[in-house]
């Protein structure tokens, strides 16, 4: 078993000196922690399902109040019928939402509002009993599902009874039903930013008003685990009007929409006829109030949480968490390794560029990189050198892996790569990089260009702002390279992969066409068998590191900070991608204050 | 006399006509200016809106584009927007949901408050201390006033506002209410929200004020007339009040018309650091999502505003120095 420990940081490794017999115990005491996990493949989807016990792994507590990779649930928050309490407002900032139709953009910005007010079929566990670094689907609007056909073309789903909208027009409080779900989902399936997921489905099918069966025009075991990430129910008298439902939102989740003031924030207040019920058998959510602000400067934010304003924060690097609990001795807070998330800085290379078209440049570039030396300048060296991948290492790895295991063409090796460009006869390339996300602030950029350098590459970047960058992006319109991969993070597996380098692909964007490939892609959507499908996975990832479509490098963990008496929360969203992707969690929430 | 009189209200009134018609054409080469630079700069305003847009495909783009009007050729689009905002309709935001015009009226105030504010902080220090800097020049008293004029001068005020709120929340565990609070509903909420950065924002323009008014005092100071004033035995205040800084407002009315227009139309870091939806953020962040109908509007808006306050400016100028005639 790898130590679930992690060097890099001087002052960090001085603290760990005297952690090991502890943390030894503690790992003992919570019966070995990862391997614990480790026992069910985490590459795979859960076909059938209802609620799942969450396994509660090992806890690294590296600084009062500062945990690493996981906190484990507190007694309290293992007996919640005992210990749970009612009421208060939970005060959080969120990005300025541009509107509030889940089909016209997949954004953390409309997640948010939609995670209070909307439910879906099925949902991943989260919250302080969770895995972070494992997919479990819970039921939500779909009490259970099935599997009903073994080759991954059907799946069923049976919708819970006694579900109604939300008292407020246009939806009244009616009940819900199978209709909803199947007119919301052809809608999704026939335009929008869920199609790519949705374009497999052949026909939706409700042999009653409390099932709803989708059959597909081929196989895709990955099917329940989009449903859970895609499925927002959104109510036809919303969509059917474009104004409305890029405005308002009703349905039948645990809050009420109370305000909203683009720029400023939002207010949700608990739906007093939510269906669902709290571990004290009365209705969810616990809390009664949540206020939303827009507060783009960090500077402020972290006054405001000082100030009692905010009730999380997210730590901007180690000094600047460091410094918040000199303040705020009392928060809580946690560092997650990323999994390949929202925005990910590396090169992109437009494969349609006769420069990038010969394996050997992009693997010299590649090897070009000193990765350790990037993070230790970068990420104080938490990574160790591992970078982002295509896919999220959860799904592939037991453990967080190390650079090792990218093979050959991420370790450091300049005199190959200055051999391969020979080789190519590319001794002189030059390319333009057009740049957008800086991570955390910092200049990721320069150190990848200085040392590119030294193996006689010149990068030069071009800065755009975001709407340019995106605009780039969707119409496919760099030249060379872009450093900036934005992706929808999805709680399957195959959303990560597959529209991204299928041939002709909605998210591809560098123009990846790959028989090999390809044929893999299709492969790991039809296996059933989850140890089978992590091999093909696996297989898939060997060959991305080895044709460098793109070049990674170590990514800044995800910080986030909260206030002790938030129980029940834990920060991660999609396998280790941000907050902003898992307030559904409020919902179980608690305030202890 | 009297016929006199009315003469000189009618020059003044075709005066005021004859500025007012000039607005025309500057009103219409800044919307010509403003409205076709908007759609050279790269970004796609239905993406920035959209956040992304993968999975929609050509036709729905299309679509959505036909829905903004957006598919229409740029010269056709431009004169729609000119023709409807004469009839009153400035156009939709995009990002907002909500006409131009609601979005202008939400945020002018906001803006107009925290600039009139910072405006009157502005008169009521910096006066008082570039006419002691001049007076008392060399001592002990100018160099303090210099050296506030060159701290502030020197320091960005969004640093300060930075700094602000962070102190405030270090060492007080307070920071002020965010959003806006209107003032007719809870005044001291409102104030206290407003009052630190209309303080700093102010104090930012009272050392550039301060600095103009000494150097203006001082000129005029060393003018006959004031000799001639101490001479005829009137007293050190009277000439300083009446006859110096009367004559030396005038640089420093110019200065502040500009520092005027500019503060009420928003100052988009402080409203930023401080978390108020003034004009200047609603401009920021519209630039920033390409919301072309806010941008331009609000645009045009600072225009008329520009130009309202310099023509105030120059109607105080005959009020400051009867020499003027602005016939």
């Amino acid at each position: 078993m790898r130590a679930w420990t992690n060097g890099g940081w001087p002052r960090r490794r001085l603290l760990r000196v005297g952690l090991p017999l502890g943390a030894a115990a503690f790992l003992a005491a919570c019966g070995g922690g990862r391997t614990a996990r480790q026992e069910a493949p985490s590459g795979g989807t859960p076909t059938t399902g209802g609620t799942v016990a969450g396994q509660v792994g090992a806890v690294a507590k590296i600084a009062p109040g500062h945990y690493e990779k996981q906190l484990a649930a507190s007694q309290e928050e293992l007996e919640v019928a005992k210990n749970v309490r009612r009421g208060g407002t939970l005060r959080a900032r969120y990005l300025d939402p541009p509107h509030f139709d889940p089909a016209r953009a997949y954004s953390c910005t409309i997640f948010h509002t939609a995670s209070y007010v909307y439910n879906r079929l099925l949902k991943a566990n989260l919250g302080a009993q969770a895995d972070p670094f494992k997919l479990e689907l819970v039921p939500d609007l779909a009490e259970k599902w099935e599997m009903t056909a073994p080759d991954a073309t059907e799946f069923t789903f049976f919708l819970r009874k006694n579900v109604k909208w939300q008292n407020l027009p246009p939806v009244n409080g009616r009940p819900f039903t199978a209709e909803d779900v199947k007119l919301v989902f052809e809608r999704y399936a026939s335009a929008g930013v869920q199609k790519d997921f949705f374009s497999v489905v052949d026909r939706f099918e409700m042999p009653d008003q409390y099932t709803i069966k989708a059959r597909l025009k081929e196989p895709y075991v990955d099917f329940p685990a989009t449903m859970a990430t895609y499925s927002f129910i959104v109510p036809r008298e919303l969509w059917l009007n474009s104004d409305k439902v890029m405005t308002e939102a009703v349905g039948t989740g645990p809050f009420i929409r109370e305000s909203w003031t683009p720029k400023q924030g939002s207010t949700f207040v608990r739906n007093p006829d939510y269906w669902e019920m709290g571990a004290d058998g009365k209705p969810l959510p616990y809390l009664d109030r949540i206020e939303v602000l827009v507060e783009p400067n960090p500077a402020a934010q972290k006054a405001a949480y000082r100030a009692g304003r905010l009730h999380l924060y997210v730590p901007t690097d180690n000094a600047d968490g460091d410094d918040l609990l000199k303040t705020s001795p009392n928060t809580v807070w946690l560092d997650l390794p990323q999994s390949r998330g929202g925005n990910v800085n590396g090169f992109q290379f437009n494969m349609n560029n006769p420069k990038f078209k010969d394996k050997r440049v992009r693997n010299a570039i590649s090897m070009a990189i000193d990765r350790v030396a990037y993070d230790e300048l970068l990420y104080d060296g938490l990574n160790k050198g591992y970078s982002a991948t295509a896919m999220p290492w959860t799904f592939i790895y037991d453990d967080f892996p190390s650079l090792k295991d990218q093979g050959p063409t991420f370790q450091y090796n300049p005199a190959e790569a200055k051999k391969l460009l020979q080789a190519a006869g590319a001794e002189n390339l030059e390319f333009e990089v057009v740049e957008y996300y800086l991570t955390a602030g910092r200049d990721a950029f320069s150190p990848a260009q200085d040392m590119l350098r030294q193996v006689g590459i010149k990068v030069r970047n071009r800065r755009v702002d975001n709407p340019t960058a995106i605009t780039m992006l969707a119409e496919r319109k760099f030249e060379e390279a872009i450093n900036m991969v934005w992706g929808p993070p999805n709680h399957s597996i195959d959303g990560w992969i597959y529209p991204w380098y299928i041939t002709g692909g909605g998210l591809n964007y560098n123009g990846v066409s790959n028989p090999e490939l390809d044929n893999l892609l299709r492969a790991q959507r039809r296996e059933t068998d989850n140890r089978k499908r992590r091999e093909i996975l696996r297989q898939i990832d060997r060959l991305l590191n080895d044709q460098n479509y793109e070049v990674w490098w170590p990514q800044g963990w995800y910080r986030e900070a909260w206030i002790p008496a938030l129980k029940n929360f834990r920060p991660q969203g999609f396998l280790g991608t941000s907050v902003c992707y898992s307030n559904e969690q409020f919902t179980r929430a608690w305030l202890a204050e | 006399m009297a016929a006199g009189l009315q003469g000189k209200g009618t020059a003044m009134q075709m005066y005021i006509l004859r500025r007012l018609l000039s607005y025309i054409p500057v009103l219409f080469l800044v919307s010509l200016f403003t409205f076709f630079i908007l759609r050279v700069i790269p970004g796609d305003a239905l993406v920035a809106m959209m956040g992304e847009r993968q999975g929609m495909n050509q036709a729905e783009m299309e679509r959505a584009r036909h829905e903004l009007g957006l598919d229409r050729p740029l010269p056709v689009q431009y004169l729609s927007w000119i023709g409807n905002g004469l009839r009153g309709d400035w156009g939709r935001s995009f990002w907002l949901h909500k006409p131009v015009t609601d979005a202008i009226l939400d945020t002018f105030p906001v803006s107009a408050q925290l600039g009139v504010m910072a405006f009157a902080i502005t008169v009521v220090v910096a006066v008082p201390i570039g006419i002691v800097s001049a007076v008392r020049q060399d001592s002990w008293v100018d160099y303090v006033g210099r050296l506030f004029a060159i701290s502030f001068l020197s320091i960005p005020s969004f640093f300060i506002a930075i700094l602000s709120i962070v102190f405030l929340a270090r060492w007080f565990g307070w920071i002020p209410p965010r959003g806006y609070i209107n003032p007719l509903r809870d005044p001291i909420g409102n104030l206290e929200q407003m009052i630190i950065p209309a303080l700093i924002l102010g104090l930012t323009f009272s050392a550039s004020t301060a600095r103009i008014v000494r150097t203006t005092m001082l000129e005029v100071l060393r003018e006959d007339y004031i000799r001639t004033a101490r001479a005829k035995g009137l007293r050190e205040r009277s000439v300083i009040w009446r006859h110096a800084l009367k004559n030396s407002l005038i640089p420093v009315v110019t200065y502040w018309g500009v520092s005027l227009a500019a503060l009420i139309t928003g100052s988009v870091l402080i409203e930023v650091v401080y978390g108020l939806n003034g004009m200047g953020r609603l401009t920021y962040d519209a630039i920033n999502q390409r919301d072309w109908p806010i941008v331009q509007t609000v645009i045009l808006f600072f225009v008329v505003i520009t130009l309202t306050i310099n023509l105030i400016i120059d109607l105080l100028y005959g009020v400051l120095d009867p020499r003027i005639q602005h016939a």
